[in-house]
């Protein structure tokens, strides 16, 4: 997959940070960089478009006064990656409030997504999460394809939800009779998981790491306690909201 | 009074009303000294076994012994157990936890005041059982990362709740009973209780504090920033944001529910039953993961002392022992100083329900007979009942919670580890808060 069209949007306040390593990724991509300011005042947008065209001269900057109208320009350009900052907040403040971020994406289910951690400066290791039920070929494809270009490490994981098996089967089967069931379909998922990976890399076989527990909570933390930059996962899966509010770093969020 | 005449008692022709009185409280000192014995019995096993026999044998019947336990605390604990565990189940109280310990630097000072502050406060306006099964993970969790030993802090924040609670008409079962049967509104209990339990809550802290810190319990023992940095981290482990809305949107909900429950007829036990299956339907969690979290031995402990108390109860121990206080109380500001120590004592023995319940009849029908203003007898009732529950584990139902909290996680809270922490710190603050009312009435009049 191509990465031709990619956008950065930004809601009231530009993030100088995120600016430079979205640039930084559609660089990698090997295409330039399109803005999107939205509800920014005249004076703040004027001072954006100088200290941009600076840096970049051929940066194309849009603004909008409002989600609606910034949202129906990304539906008429069709861009192949919106990047957007996604603010550092605290989990018990997070319970009350959703980030602009998380606002602005709600709906938007037809382009790849990157919510960049408002203190991410770089994009080098990369996990992506194969859900077992939604992951498809054409998603783990998107995402080889952005991470290939764009990281320098990156690992392919899938989340078993053990207990979640284990109570759902003890309640028919014997407690023994069932942690063998799951013992069982725990290998049988990561087969099919692995096999999955493998028709989508044509052939290639890729490691994949495995973990077990609640996949929404498990994955963010992993990806969080061990170094990841970025996290990716598909449009489609179950608790999409979850994932994003659980994460507490970058994480794309992929056509599948 | 009715007694099984097909009872094993009744068979042997020992079903008399005077031979069941005395067996009750045969019955009752053998489970309390089963209770206490620790080492030689679970409590659990002991009070089941308690109550139990006494239906085997005939003290009570089994409709009897059902009218004992008192349903909205089972109903209220089961429910806010369930609320609680999905909580727990979304990583809110390892978030919390986190946070705390980020703001006390690790402390032990700081953590011990802030967390019996933030407990003081909490029960008097929430339930002490809900703000104790609230508080007590993240304090276990923050203690023994701290490496600090958990159950005399679990110890100081049950006796700070117990201490919050007194204050208003809804932070303790007791002042619920009082509120209702006395025809109190829930400002009566901010002008009179609340100031003496301000100053009160004050000098218990001093107290407990000042015994914790004789004992070197306050000593830090992590004291490199950068380890309590990294003990902050490891205490964020994994959550889910999503079911934490969830939880606290029900649990706030709740607790706005349990300030309306007089007006809305309806028991504390059957709303939070009720938002309690709200939540489970709601957050889609597998019910039997989150059963798995009720502290069930908790209780079935209830459940048998429930029982054992309502064989005194019905075999008119309880009525002996209000109309021996109602004949001492010969006029008010002596009653305060009576009724408020000898409510103590009985509270911090046997649960306060159906003390506060036995006594608050015998002070209604005082109100009819006495040439005296009565009503300063009902707040030395309530300070009595609700401090007194701090004398031993099981004089309030919060400590039972918080032992079988504690003992989930490791941590077992023995029956006299918490006599000798609660006992000088009940003798205290109900000396305070009974000097206080009787000052009130000196100096402003009866």
């Amino acid at each position: 997959m191509e990465f031709k069209k990619n956008v950065f949007v930004q809601i009231e306040k530009f993030n100088w940070k995120n600016f430079s390593l979205a640039k930084d990724i559609a660089q990698k991509l090997g295409n330039g960089l399109y803005i999107v300011l939205v509800s920014f005042d005249k004076e703040e947008e004027e001072k954006i478009r100088k200290e941009v065209s600076k840096v970049c001269p051929n940066n194309k900057i849009n603004s909008f006064s409002s989600f609606g109208e910034a949202k129906t320009f990304l539906e008429d350009f069709k861009p192949t990656l919106v990047m957007l900052s996604q603010e550092k907040i605290n989990p018990l403040l997070h319970i009350f409030k959703h980030t602009d971020a998380e606002k602005f994406i709600k709906g938007l289910n037809n382009f790849n997504i990157l919510l960049l951690w408002e203190e991410a400066e770089k994009a080098e290791k990369i996990l992506i999460n194969i859900d077992y039920e939604t992951a498809t070929e054409k998603y783990i494809q998107i995402a080889y394809s952005f991470t290939s270009k764009v990281a320098k490490e990156f690992s392919f994981i899938y989340s078993f939800y053990e207990s979640f098996y284990e109570h759902m089967l003890m309640k028919t089967h014997a407690d023994e009779e069932a942690k063998q069931l799951v013992a069982e379909m725990f290998k049988e998922h990561i087969l099919e998981v692995k096999n999955l990976l493998k028709r989508a890399l044509g052939g290639e076989d890729l490691p994949l790491l495995v973990i077990k527990g609640d996949p929404k909570k498990e994955v963010p933390y992993y990806s969080r306690t061990h170094g990841y930059d970025i996290l990716i996962i598909n449009h489609s899966i179950e608790n999409k909201e979850s994932y994003i509010e659980n994460t507490e770093n970058s994480i794309g969020i992929f056509l599948d | 009074m009715e007694h099984n005449t097909h009872s094993i008692l009744g068979l042997l022709g020992l079903n008399s009303h005077e031979f069941i009185y005395w067996l009750s409280i045969v019955l009752f000192i053998g489970t309390y000294a089963m209770i206490v014995l620790e080492k030689v019995f679970h409590r659990v096993p002991a009070a089941l076994l308690g109550g139990f026999l006494a239906i085997f044998i005939g003290v009570i019947t089994p409709k009897q012994a059902w009218e004992s336990i008192d349903h909205n605390t089972i109903f209220l604990l089961i429910g806010m157990m369930i609320i609680v565990s999905i909580l727990i189940e979304s990583g809110f109280f390892s978030i919390l936890s986190a946070l705390a310990l980020k703001i006390t630097k690790g402390n032990p000072f700081k953590i011990i005041l802030t967390f019996t502050m933030l407990t003081a406060v909490l029960s008097a306006f929430l339930d002490n059982v809900t703000t104790v099964l609230f508080m007590v993970p993240i304090l276990i969790s923050i203690t023994a990362k701290l490496k600090l030993k958990p159950v005399p802090y679990v110890i100081a924040t049950v006796l700070a709740s117990n201490i919050g609670g007194t204050a208003t008409l809804i932070g303790d079962p007791p002042n619920i009973i009082i509120g209702s049967l006395g025809g109190f509104t829930f400002m009566d209990f901010i002008v009179n209780l609340a100031p003496i339990v301000l100053i009160t809550h004050i000098i218990g802290t001093i107290v407990f504090i000042g015994m914790m810190k004789m004992q070197g319990l306050l000593e830090p023992q992590v004291k490199d920033p950068k380890e309590i940095e990294r003990i902050v981290e490891e205490q964020r482990i994994e959550f889910d944001i999503v079911l934490m809305r969830k939880g606290l949107i029900v649990f706030g909900i709740t607790i706005i529910l349990f300030f309306l429950h007089h007006i809305l007829h309806l028991e504390a036990g059957t709303i939070a039953l009720f938002m309690a299956s709200v939540l489970l339907l709601w957050s889609k969690e597998d019910p039997e993961k989150i059963f798995e979290r009720v502290e069930w031995t908790t209780l079935m402990f209830f459940l048998g002392l429930f029982i054992v108390i309502g064989g005194l109860e019905h075999s008119g121990v309880f009525e002996d022992v209000a109309h021996f206080v109602a004949g001492i109380l010969t006029d008010p500001m002596s009653g305060i100083l009576i009724l408020g120590s000898l409510s103590a004592i009985i509270s911090g023995i046997v649960d306060n329900i159906p003390f506060t319940m036995a006594m608050s009849y015998v002070l209604i029908d005082l109100a009819k007979t006495a040439s005296f203003n009565v009503e300063p007898l009902w707040w030395a009732l309530a300070l009595g009942a609700c401090l007194g529950g701090n004398l031993t584990i099981i004089g309030a139902s919060a400590n039972v919670v918080a032992a079988g909290l504690a003992e989930r996680e490791g941590y077992p809270i023995k029956f006299f580890d918490f006599v000798k922490q609660g006992t000088p710190v009940t003798i205290v603050t109900v000396i305070v808060a009974l000097g206080l009312l009787y000052l009130k009435y000196l100096i402003f009049g009866l």
